[in-house]
């Protein structure tokens, strides 16, 4: 709570063109924002220059923050456009694809990935071989914690949307495990 | 049937809610109905150690991911950009520029006069930003890497019909600096103001290929 007030009494200098705030807000958010684009587009140049990009845009709305959410679901509202919008340009959704048989890709059959990999890592990499929806829907409430109002508020899609992509989500990580060799018994 | 069906429907939504009893992001209703069905369907708890195994792998992948990033002095620096400051000085220069444009001079010679003004601003522009920068210092040739930055990256023509203020943003945004033009097929030589990552440097020309009202061709120097 009191990182929230004094994430907010940040904005407020910010929107004062105080740059002194900005690098303190750089210093609580840049990691987690960077990530977040990251595990989106991919590329950590691009990541870094969007993770820039969602900084200036913060210093320039400044004023307009309306305190309805917190600022780091105010960030990560922005950062997620940005990201979107450049894989969009990028014209990079095939990038998910082709991740999406990042365990095939090594050339071994299922059982034999299995043996390499401890669960732990298989999960892992399972979770980046998502599609980039569900990768970010996953990243979001399991990293970021966030709500499921947070959640709709980032993403801008229904409260509904969010429960039904995150459980579409999870499927499709138990089938990729169950690729995999690691059957969880679920769904 | 219905019984079974409002049974099912309650059991997807109950695990449709999980996630968020886990990482505790419910709110107190939805918690309560979520450990309400806990109780009688002890089954599901299951679910609730498979949750609990993917937040761990969601926040070691996300952990494992560990930038440097560059000081945050570029980023401050770039805040004073497209702000009131940098946004009025360059409307007055461009306004300058257009206004000595306006009498009637052969074509070529007003493009070429228009290529020097946008050299000039553009070199003057990166000066200023470079002593903001440095904090009012300067730096001699001798810096390290100063030698490659200084080396054109790329050869660019433009539109006829760009004008010398949407050149001169353009070049700005992409951290561009002419070096060198016109060159034979109306090419200008441009190098990197700062010394951006290959993927980078990529990024920033496939952004300036993108502007065809501005440029018509891009050819790399190196």
């Amino acid at each position: 709570m009191q990182d929230q007030t004094d994430d907010r009494t940040l904005i407020t200098r910010i929107a004062g063109q105080d740059q002194a705030a900005l690098r303190a807000l750089l210093g609580r958010h840049q990691l987690r924002v960077y990530r977040f684009v990251l595990r989106i587009v991919r590329r950590e140049a691009v990541a870094e220059e969007v993770t820039n990009e969602v900084f200036l845009e913060a210093w320039r709305n400044a004023g307009s923050y309306e305190a309805r959410s917190s600022v780091g679901t105010w960030l990560l509202s922005i950062a997620h456009n940005r990201a979107v919008s450049t894989l969009r340009r990028r014209r990079e959704e095939t990038i998910d694809e082709e991740s999406a048989g990042a365990i095939a890709d090594d050339g071994d059959d299922p059982e034999v990935v299995a043996q390499k990999l401890d669960k732990a890592e298989a999960m892992r990499r399972c979770i980046a071989a998502l599609s980039a929806e569900h990768r970010t829907i996953i990243d979001l409430v399991y990293y970021h914690e966030k709500s499921i109002n947070e959640v709709s508020e980032i993403l801008n899609i229904p409260l509904n949307t969010v429960k039904t992509r995150m459980f579409y989500a999870r499927k499709k990580l138990s089938e990729l495990l169950a690729a995999a060799g690691i059957d969880r018994g679920w769904p | 049937m219905s019984g079974i069906d409002e049974q099912l429907s309650e059991r997807e939504e109950i695990e449709m809610l999980l996630p968020w009893y886990v990482t505790g992001k419910l709110d107190a209703a939805d918690t309560a109905r979520v450990e309400t069905y806990l109780q009688h369907h002890p089954d599901m708890r299951r679910q609730l150690a498979l949750i609990a195994e993917e937040q761990t792998a969601t926040i070691a992948g996300n952990e494992a991911i560990r930038p440097r990033f560059a000081s945050a002095d570029a980023l401050l620096a770039r805040t004073a950009t497209p702000s009131s400051v940098a946004k009025s000085w360059l409307s007055g220069i461009v306004d300058a520029v257009k206004d000595l444009f306006q009498a009637p001079t052969p074509g070529a010679v007003r493009w070429a006069a228009a290529a020097a003004a946008v050299i000039i601003f553009v070199q003057a522009m990166a000066v200023g930003m470079l002593l903001t920068r440095e904090g009012g210092s300067y730096q001699t040739a001798s810096r390290p890497g100063v030698e490659a930055q200084m080396a054109p990256v790329a050869m660019v023509a433009f539109t006829d019909q760009a004008s010398v203020g949407a050149i001169a943003l353009l070049l700005y945004d992409q951290q561009l600096r002419l070096v060198d033009g016109p060159l034979p097929g109306g090419f200008y030589s441009v190098r990197f103001v700062d010394q951006p990552s290959p993927d980078e440097q990529q990024r920033r020309l496939a952004a300036v290929m993108s502007r065809k009202d501005i440029v018509k061709a891009v050819l790399p120097s190196r």
